[in-house]
């Protein structure tokens, strides 16, 4: 491994821990927001539809968390792509990383970030303005996260194609 | 977000800014994903994909744009979290000012990236 490439990693893995500390910062913020206080994750989770303020609440966190996450990785994506300024054999060198079965992984979980954060905005502006009640929208959130997996399953086959030969 | 909070029922700058360039994103980033992922393998999109790429004016005008859309959209995006997660003023004004300067070191370095390409 080249520095370039062991910068480069790094600076993913920087960005991955990050990421993952702004989650658990949510979600530790919203176990004491959320009316109660106690009580596990999965036990909020599987209150009774009634709760469905509750869903609404995951879906805004899940929001938030991908949208930092795609956001964070742009800032590295931009630095990578940049090296094909300094010297296209450097950024070919760095680029070689993003074909690795450990990278693809990744590029799976950013596409499945990038689809519901896609899908769940574009519900959210659909609620702007259409004002539909707490129960239409928590159809269309479930549509959003339907949708974010019938086309994050098969580009995953697609990505990982190369890595089962 | 604070500014909304201040004039119920109107959007602020901010509100609508997040809204403008999230529809413009749905479609420029997943394209963007599909073209450098699906289309064509990622292990191919070397530097000379890149080269040839942004040959045509029409790709390297979308990138472009798709630079400052996705940045500004993720700087106004941050800004709401940051309103909604710290609580002191001065840090909030801090940290706000913070992200817009990193936000135009990436449009920086986005935009003399593909200048440097198009130049050789």
């Amino acid at each position: 491994m080249t520095p370039a490439q062991a910068t480069f990693l790094t600076s993913l893995a920087i960005i991955l821990g990050l990421v993952g500390a702004f989650g658990v910062l949510v979600v530790s913020r919203s176990r004491r927001a959320v009316e109660g206080g106690s009580g596990s994750l999965l036990t909020r989770l599987s209150r009774p539809s009634s709760a469905r303020l509750e869903v609404h609440r995951w879906a805004h966190y899940a929001h938030r968390v991908s949208g930092i996450g795609i956001f964070a990785f742009l800032a590295l994506h931009l630095v990578d792509v940049g090296l094909v300024a300094i010297s296209p054999a450097l950024y070919d060198e760095v680029h070689a990383l993003y074909g690795s079965p450990a990278l693809r992984v990744f590029e799976v979980g950013l596409l499945a970030g990038i689809l519901f954060h896609a899908f769940n905005g574009l519900r959210l502006l659909f609620l702007d303005v259409v004002d539909l009640g707490v129960r239409a929208s928590e159809r269309l959130l479930w549509l959003a996260v339907g949708l974010t997996v019938a086309l994050a399953v098969p580009a995953a086959a697609v990505i990982l194609a190369p890595v089962f030969g | 977000m604070s500014a909304r909070a201040d004039r119920p029922g109107r959007p602020g700058p901010a509100w609508l800014t997040i809204r403008a360039t999230a529809l413009l994103l749905a479609v420029l980033v997943l394209a963007h994903f599909a073209v450098t992922h699906l289309l064509t393998d990622v292990a191919e999109t070397d530097s000379a994909f890149l080269a040839e790429r942004w040959q045509s004016g029409i790709v390297a005008a979308t990138d472009a744009l798709m630079l400052v859309a996705a940045v500004v959209h993720g700087v106004a995006g941050t800004w709401a979290i940051v309103d909604d997660h710290v609580g002191s003023p001065v840090r909030r004004r801090w940290i706000r000012r913070l992200v817009a300067g990193a936000g135009a070191a990436m449009i920086a370095v986005g935009t003399t990236t593909l200048l440097v390409v198009l130049g050789r």
